[in-house]
């Protein structure tokens, strides 16, 4: 399997100054994918740009892995009504001239 | 460079604790940080002020030395001129911006007024907020666009901090819309992976066509006589012009639509959205003795 697109756990958590258990937290909660490679777990490049996210909510605003999840969902949720509002602009763009 | 007043952005007094401070810094950065707020530049200028704030008045040396100056800002501005006639010179760190591209990264950039008196960036490793970051730096970049613009897939260049990037705008972009580089962002530390370049466009409104998702809205004037009569007329689209057949007493607001004839489905190759004509039924604002004459007869009959 290739390894170039991958980080290992330790390597971010080292990196970062979190504890291992957050990111498992995050990965049994559903929010990021893990994947095991020779029995290390590895993080896709692709999902680090959310992890880091995560890591800075918890670590900047001390927010526990809860709260984070918690939050990532109301995040998610204002991204959706922020798409659909941008759709309703411009419908109502049609009523207005 | 005007001065900033650090206990007025943390909310706090003049006299306040080491505790005070830190839980109003908490308290203003859970409100405006960049994560809980996306998409949203007041709130990251906010946030990085709080920072700012946060980096003085919570170093001892920093707030003594704020402290001091703060009362008699004026004299430490003048003192700051003076040096500079004397020839010092000194580098402030400019936005950067190429070719109409506006970049803002989350980067902990402090204001004139905290360079010129703490010198440069964070001391040491001291800036904890400013969190360093494994993989490298995302960019965010906005590209105009015309509606006409997304008709098609456009292969087009860009030049970004020296680089030339060369993507694909995929047909039927919608204003707003962010397509994301993989990889073309800021370099990653250790080895870790590049950051991603955004690139956000921007299509203003098309004073023709009206755009809603792929559908497109036009109003198109009809004479009385076409639309009591019946007949043809030639409307524009986007691609052309079309001739439509007007039936016999078609109302005013009456809608068509024009299969096919509005803009591409965004990643869906070969498909259009709909054109939808409303038609504005065009009455005579002025009419001849001969004309009235035959309206009055219009009327009794």
């Amino acid at each position: 399997m290739r390894t170039e697109n991958l980080i290992t756990v330790n390597d971010f958590c080292v990196y970062h100054n979190v504890a291992y258990h957050f990111v498992d937290y995050l990965a049994e909660a559903g929010l990021v994918k893990v994947t095991q490679v020779n029995k290390t777990s590895c993080i896709p490049v692709d999902e680090i740009q959310k992890l880091e996210r995560l890591v800075r909510l918890h670590n900047d605003l001390e927010i526990n892995e809860p709260g984070v999840a918690t939050i990532n969902n109301l995040l998610q949720r204002l991204e959706d009504m922020q798409q659909e509002m941008n759709v309703l602009r411009s419908r109502l763009r049609l009523y207005e001239s | 460079m005007a001065f900033i007043d650090y206990y007025k952005i943390l909310g706090i007094s003049k006299t306040a604790t080491d505790k005070e401070i830190k839980s109003a810094y908490r308290k203003q950065a859970r409100k405006y940080h960049p994560d809980v707020n996306p998409n949203d530049p007041e709130a990251e200028k906010q946030f990085k002020q709080v920072n700012e704030a946060n980096e003085v008045l919570s170093d001892p040396d920093k707030r003594k030395k704020y402290d001091k100056y703060g009362e008699n800002w004026q004299h430490g501005e003048a003192y700051e001129q003076q040096t500079r006639q004397q020839g010092q010179q000194r580098s402030y760190g400019g936005g950067q911006s190429q070719s109409g591209f506006d970049f803002g990264g989350m980067g902990g950039d402090f204001s004139d007024f905290f360079n010129s008196m703490f010198g440069g960036g964070p001391a040491g490793g001291n800036s904890g907020r400013q969190s360093a970051r494994y993989r490298g730096q995302d960019l965010n970049a906005t590209l105009q666009l015309e509606l006409r613009d997304t008709l098609e897939s456009k292969k087009q260049t860009i030049t970004v901090n020296g680089k030339n990037i060369r993507l694909t705008i995929p047909a039927g972009i919608e204003n707003g819309q962010t397509i994301k580089i993989t990889g073309h962002g800021g370099a990653g530390s250790n080895g870790a992976p590049a950051g991603d370049l955004y690139i956000t466009f921007n299509i203003p409104e098309n004073p023709d066509f009206k755009r809603v998702g792929s559908d497109l809205y036009r109003t198109i004037d009809v004479n009385l006589y076409t639309a009591v009569l019946g007949g043809e007329i030639t409307a524009d689209t986007l691609t052309g012009k079309v001739k439509l057949k007007v039936a016999a007493g078609t109302q005013p607001g009456t809608k068509v639509k024009l299969k096919g004839k509005g803009a591409p489905l965004y990643k869906k190759d070969g498909q259009f959205g709909d054109l939808y004509l409303t038609y504005n039924i065009q009455l005579p604002a002025s009419l001849t003795p001969k004309q009235k004459e035959l309206f009055e007869e219009l009327a009794k009959s």
